[in-house]
């Protein structure tokens, strides 16, 4: 739109300078040569022609002025919607493609995080009621040893007591560790809404570098920020983990 | 004697249920919610001892359940622990000024927990 703008005024300038160089040399043949009525009349449609292309190329310039205003306006408020902007207006395919693509790796990782997590947290309720079964079991039959005065099946049991004394101090240990599920989910939440922002930052950069090199549409042949995505997407182009969840993986035999 | 009640707020689900497992292996009720607005609603209909809740959570932050439990008469005594990733000064003093008993940094150790939380409760 702006370039067809561009086109107009620059033709209408060329036209103007054109037709005043026809009155010139018309004015100077009626001074000189034979200042017939006829002359007269062409020099002044002439001049009412250059005022008229004159006022064309000043609409048109006003026009350009205005379009130039209002992608300012829109990079400011893209400047300030910050990670909203990537989803809204993704002027620059190559930059919101390439974000979305990591955004999708990040959501494969808390997937596999939370199922982990979730597999772990089964295991560790079930080795926790065997246990409790297990020390249960100890103390009844210490009892029925004690009764019958059998003193080394007693000193085994003790032995097997203080085994399942250890086993519950592990269980509280790992309650610790068991919590990197929601550290990591957050994480990885937090690096998502930071890549929103970059997103929202490369956009509007992206703008500024088509506004500064006058060119005033998305050329993408031209564009540094595509061309670096573009670069980056080919060289990571295979995924190194394809698993969604944290099912057994498939087996081939050859 | 009567057992205790602790309402346990997490969105995280591994997490709610390391609490659980913790406190219910020292011999407290616990009831669990998924985030604020669940735990507001189960502490109107339950009377607990003590809240441990989590701050970011989708749908009613910690912060925000603190202030609405502190509003409730049942509720203006009764400790309220914050069990949290967040470790800035300015969170610290944010829950502080909205009624928090003690603040706990994820991830938190078993013994460490129940101490608190005796101090608190004794």
């Amino acid at each position: 739109m702006i370039i067809f703008d561009k086109k107009k005024k620059r033709m209408s300038l060329a036209l103007a300078g054109g037709v005043l160089v026809f009155t010139g040399f018309q004015f100077y043949r009626f001074l000189t040569v034979d200042g017939s009525i006829l002359q007269a009349m062409s020099i002044m449609i002439s001049i009412a022609l250059i005022v008229m292309l004159l006022k064309l190329s000043k609409t048109v310039y006003k026009s350009e002025i205005s379009t130039c205003r209002q992608r300012d306006e829109m990079n400011e408020n893209a400047f300030y919607e910050g990670s909203a902007l990537v989803s809204k207006i993704p002027r620059n395919n190559e930059i919101a493609e390439y974000l979305a693509n990591i955004k999708d790796e990040l959501g494969q990782a808390e997937q596999l995080v939370n199922d982990a997590v979730t597999n772990l947290v089964v295991n560790f309720g079930y080795i926790r009621e065997l246990t409790n079964s297990q020390r249960d079991i100890v103390l009844t039959v210490e009892k029925m040893a004690m009764s019958d005065d059998n003193a080394e099946v007693v000193k085994l049991l003790r032995r097997q007591m203080m085994m399942a004394k250890k086993i519950e101090q592990e269980l509280a240990t790992t309650v610790t560790s068991m919590q990197f599920g929601d550290l990591v989910v957050q994480l990885l939440k937090h690096t998502e809404s930071q890549i929103n922002t970059l997103g929202s930052v490369l956009q509007r950069i992206d703008q500024q570098n088509i506004q500064e090199r006058n060119i005033c549409q998305a050329d993408d042949e031209c564009n540094e920020i595509s061309y670096a995505t573009i670069k980056m997407k080919k060289i990571n182009q295979t995924r190194p983990v394809l698993q969604q969840g944290l099912q057994s993986g498939e087996v081939d035999l050859f | 004697m009567e057992k205790k009640t602790i309402l346990a707020v997490d969105d995280s689900a591994s997490i709610r249920q390391m609490v659980a497992f913790t406190l219910r292996g020292a011999g407290y009720e616990v009831i669990e919610a998924v985030d604020g607005q669940d735990a507001l609603d189960k502490a109107n209909h339950h009377q607990v001892n003590l809240v441990l809740t989590d701050i970011n959570m989708p749908r009613m932050d910690g912060l925000k359940l603190l202030e609405l439990l502190r509003k409730l008469t049942s509720y203006q005594s009764i400790p309220i622990l914050m069990l949290t990733t967040e470790s800035g000064g300015d969170m610290k003093a944010k829950g502080k000024a909205a009624g928090a008993t003690g603040w706990l940094v994820k991830p938190f150790h078993p013994k460490s927990l129940l101490d608190v939380i005796g101090k608190v409760m004794h």
